[in-house]
């Protein structure tokens, strides 16, 4: 497995426990899982969001800055796996 | 629309030809020198930017924060003052000084989408729109300083024991203040109640006088630090305080006091406006749960002053608004509006005080004495239903 598949497919795994989590449905597998907006869809609310991005710096050994947390790339579960992937 | 100059744009001096261009409303600020400022100001010609506008080197000074980092009561104007104090500068091209005015709303080429700008925040990530105070807050300490809100309110408030207020502002104006008007106004034989008492300081402090005192909260966590610190007239229950069962336990004509210290505000102003708590079931239950001739004390931050900048000298300050009707960095409502809101429900106001800071507190920060002193930080209101 690369890096990027560590990535996506960790990044994935996350989304598809929080969505359970907080009773919603996030399928990994399905066509839109990329373009899902996270917070937009309820996988996670804002104070899960500082739980999320400190997992994926422990997990992938990176820091998200501020730049790119405004990114609108940021708010889709594809656009994360491709800015923590640059970074790895 | 061509770049001009943002009318919100005040400049103020910061030392030897160094220069701060500070947007008032949108409390941003970029610090330069006499050059950078010059810059600035050819915004007025018809050509501009001109490729020669464009080119050049200018030292540029990132002087904004947010400054409230050290806690609610610090220093709220959002960048450093004194030229002595600014980091390092940066050297960028005429461009990119540009894109600094720009990026810091001291250019605007788009009025409309400037305005839209003090809209609130569609989530902790939006970074586009200011919002209000407290979406400010929580998404500087989660974003930038990954802190968990509750815990840092905690810590910028009180001791690490939670035993004592830490000596700013809170313990020089908040606390000097209520000790002496607790003393005044409750006896041995008084019941009060503390809503939304947190983690139970002022309960404890009203609990001192010798009057009985229960704090309602929701937060266990804070309640266990209240109980730890309470004295033998005090005591604490968990309680959704805001929701409409929150005083469903509590006998009616019980209590002589009920009181609420920096919690009414988030009836009025949420960084969730959907979570906004309802003051007409709040003002019914304390209605039913007061004794005939009882009072309500609302101790709450100043409507006017509570985040106004601290503008001026260090023992001269002035202050400086951008808002009053159209609230967006205001938590409390204007007085008509708040006074209002209880006149609507059968509430007068009774009492008015605008909290003073322990003159003791001038040795130990000038400036923040000297702006506590002329401009009060909080407000205090007893209220009592119509007779």
């Amino acid at each position: 497995m690369t890096a990027n598949d560590a990535v996506t497919s960790g990044v994935l795994e996350y989304f598809e426990e929080k969505a359970a989590a907080n009773g919603r449905t996030f399928d990994p597998n399905a066509d839109d899982a990329l373009s899902c907006a996270y917070l937009d869809d309820g996988l996670i609310d804002s104070f899960g969001l500082i739980e999320m991005i400190m997992h994926f710096e422990t997990a992938f050994g990176m820091r998200l800055d501020g730049d790119e947390m405004q990114q609108d790339e940021f708010r889709t579960v594809g656009g994360l796996i491709n800015i923590i992937s640059a970074k790895v | 629309m061509p770049l001009q100059l943002c009318t919100d744009v005040t400049i103020l001096p910061a030392g030897a030809d160094r220069w701060i261009i500070h947007n008032v409303r949108a409390r941003t600020a970029l610090g330069v020198d006499g050059r950078g400022l010059d810059l600035l100001t050819q915004a007025y010609r018809d050509d501009f930017p001109s490729e020669e506008d464009l080119s050049g080197s200018y030292p540029v000074w990132k002087i904004s924060s947010f400054t409230n980092t050290d806690g609610l009561l610090a220093d709220p104007t959002r960048m450093t003052r004194n030229a002595d104090d600014w980091p390092d500068a940066e050297t960028l091209s005429g461009e990119d000084t540009i894109k600094r005015f720009t990026d810091a709303c001291l250019l605007i080429d788009d009025t409309d989408a400037y305005d839209a700008r003090f809209d609130e925040k569609a989530d902790v990530l939006d970074r586009r729109h200011f919002g209000n105070f407290h979406q400010q807050l929580g998404q500087h300490l989660m974003l930038d300083r990954r802190m968990d809100p509750d815990q840092w309110w905690l810590d910028q408030k009180f001791e690490s024991d939670f035993s004592a207020i830490r000596n700013n502002l809170y313990g020089a104006v908040q606390e000097y203040f209520l000790k002496g008007y607790f003393n005044k106004r409750f006896r041995q034989r008084h019941r009060v109640l503390d809503l939304g008492c947190g983690p139970g300081f002022f309960s404890n402090l009203a609990a001192a006088t010798g009057a009985e005192v229960l704090g309602l909260d929701p937060n266990e966590k804070f309640l266990s630090i209240a109980a730890e610190n309470a004295g033998p007239s005090a005591s604490f229950q968990v309680a959704p305080v805001g929701t409409p069962e929150a005083l469903d336990d509590l006998a009616d004509d019980s209590f002589d006091f009920v009181l609420m210290t920096d919690a009414l505000l988030f009836y009025f102003v949420s960084a969730d406006p959907t979570k906004k708590g309802d003051l007409d079931v709040l003002l019914k239950d304390i209605g039913r749960v007061l004794k005939p001739g009882g009072r309500f004390i609302s101790v709450e931050p100043h409507y006017m002053f509570w985040l106004a900048p601290w503008m001026g000298g260090e023992d001269r300050p002035y202050t400086i608004f951008s808002e009053y009707r159209n609230r967006k960095f205001a938590v409390m409502p204007t007085w008509a509006d708040f006074l209002s809101s209880f006149a609507r429900r059968g509430w007068t106001a009774v009492a008015i005080e605008e909290a003073k800071p322990d003159p003791a507190y001038k040795d130990v920060d000038p400036r923040a004495y000297a702006f506590a002193a002329e401009f009060p930080l909080w407000q205090l209101f007893e209220f009592a239903p119509f007779e």
